[in-house]
């Protein structure tokens, strides 16, 4: 069980290519049973961070539980990603046996 | 007195559940009434609940939640908020994570200004939080 804020993750997953131990973080990540994936589309995609993202979710799907919160609606998630045939893939992924939440208003509301 | 000795030897045997269950009913005059097993029964009810505070606490600490204190019982489910209470009900049972499914959360129109905006549920943290309790507690 974790709890990640996505821009972070991705960094300290680029900066895991460079030295060499990006395979094990995914395969540390894919072995959580619940993932929370926070600030899920806070920051436009760069190419490892649609790819590591393809990965983490490939990884979990069907497998383990993941929860995504995202700022952005998800009728704008593929083009967000930007590459068709890659959201194509991430969103087969997230949209299979998912549990939505769509959420009005404001949606930080610090109990006063 | 022996008692003393019973609760050092049961610490450095590390229950100290059990150790602060012995101590309890020592100080409860009602102990003496209850038979052996009933007062066995509560030692290791007292054990096995320690450990599993503890290794939930252990769990919650390695998560590294955003929000740690969240509950679902402060969830804010008004009606404007457009959360649909019963699919938060079937969520709260856990089952979902069992079926390694996926709960995807977003606010319900893109605002103008999304990029510096943290636009976070409170009650997100709540599924977090009991996504891990449902995970750590053994069903």
């Amino acid at each position: 069980m974790l709890y990640a804020r996505v821009p972070r993750l991705l960094e300290e997953l680029r900066i895991a290519r460079g030295d060499g131990s990006h395979k094990r973080r995914l395969i540390a990540l894919a072995k959580l049973d619940v993932l929370l994936l926070d600030y899920w589309a806070l920051q436009p995609l760069e190419k490892y961070g649609r790819d590591d993202r393809l990965e983490v979710m490939d990884d979990r799907a069907e497998r383990r539980a993941t929860i995504i919160t995202a700022q952005l609606p998800i009728e704008h998630w593929h083009a967000w990603i930007g590459e068709p045939t890659i959201a194509d893939a991430i969103l087969d992924r997230l949209h299979h046996r998912a549990h939505r939440i769509t959420l009005k208003g404001r949606v930080f509301a610090p109990r006063s | 007195m022996i008692v003393q000795q019973t609760l050092t030897q049961l610490r450095a045997m590390k229950l100290d559940g059990m150790a602060a269950i012995l101590e309890e009913q020592m100080n409860l005059p009602t102990s003496a009434t209850l038979s052996f097993e009933d007062r066995m029964a509560l030692l290791v009810q007292g054990e096995s609940a320690y450990r599993d505070n503890r290794r939930l606490t252990r769990l919650l600490a390695k998560a590294k939640l955003k929000y740690a204190q969240a509950c679902l019982e402060d969830l804010d489910t008004r009606h404007n908020r457009g959360l649909d209470t019963r699919l938060v009900a079937t969520l709260s049972h856990g089952q979902w994570i069992n079926h390694a499914q996926t709960l995807l959360i977003w606010p319900d129109r893109r605002r103008k200004d999304v990029a510096g905006l943290r636009v976070r549920a409170e009650g997100v943290s709540t599924w977090k939080e009991r996504a891990l309790r449902a995970r750590a507690a053994p069903a």
